[in-house]
């Protein structure tokens, strides 16, 4: 696994973004949240799929249609994340 | 990779902080301070004047003059750097014999570059108070800051 890291950028016009990299689950998100409360307005955050190695929670839903085909929803707990 | 973040700084700080962080930026774009400093801006006889607002910023109260001003100069452009009455940080760029455009370009230019140079003096003040070790950073040719940090 990659050792932890962040990658910020700082455009002209002062928009950061920030890269974790190597840390998983609520370290992640407590991280994130530290960064946000520092810096200011998030406009957007993406969990990438280490996000969900170990710490990680997801819910999976599982629905049966008439045709007999199946649809899984894989449905984050997290409010950000649902479409 | 864990997550990736995309923010917009606020700019909220003390007049001192501000101007620390106004003076950084107009020194990179090559303005030199005014002798002007702490006088409220005035325009001038013939003068074009563009006023532009710092996005998300608020200047905290600190009991201090409320019409101070810090004012840069570059290649005949005047910028004065001030606060508005609602605490906002404003810029006005005035020029003679140069267009609203140009100013307006002028302005925005030194706004973005008063948030970035604010954005990076948390963002470094936030990553030594936790004792990260920052592995590389640099300026690209596009003028963004790229700073890799070791947790």
């Amino acid at each position: 696994m990659k050792s932890p890291e962040m990658e910020i950028t700082i455009d002209r016009n002062g928009r950061v973004t920030v890269h974790i990299q190597g840390v998983k689950g609520r370290a992640c998100l407590a991280l994130a949240d530290a960064i946000q409360a520092i810096v200011g307005l998030e406009e957007s955050r993406k969990l990438t799929s280490e996000f969900y190695d170990q710490d990680g929670d997801v819910r999976i839903h599982g629905d049966t249609r008439s045709d007999t085909a199946t649809q899984v929803h894989a449905r984050s707990r997290f409010p950000w994340e649902r479409s | 990779m864990s997550a990736v973040c995309i923010l917009t700084p606020m700019v909220v700080a003390s007049w001192p902080a501000l101007s620390t962080a106004v003076l950084g930026a107009a020194s990179a774009l090559g303005f030199a301070l005014s002798s002007q400093e702490g006088a409220p801006s005035r325009r001038g006889h013939a003068e074009t004047e563009v006023e532009l607002e710092v996005p998300n910023s608020e200047v905290i109260e600190d009991g201090l003059d409320p019409s101070r001003t810090l004012e840069v100069v570059r290649d005949g452009v005047r910028v004065t750097v001030g606060v508005d009455s609602r605490g906002a940080c404003r810029v006005w760029v005035h020029g003679q014999g140069r267009s609203e455009a140009e100013l307006r370009q002028v302005g925005e230019t030194l706004v973005g570059a008063i948030v970035q140079q604010f954005a990076y003096h948390k963002l470094m003040t936030a990553i030594k108070e936790r004792r990260y070790h920052v592995v590389e950073q640099a300026r690209e040719e596009d003028d963004t800051i790229r700073i890799r940090v070791r947790l």
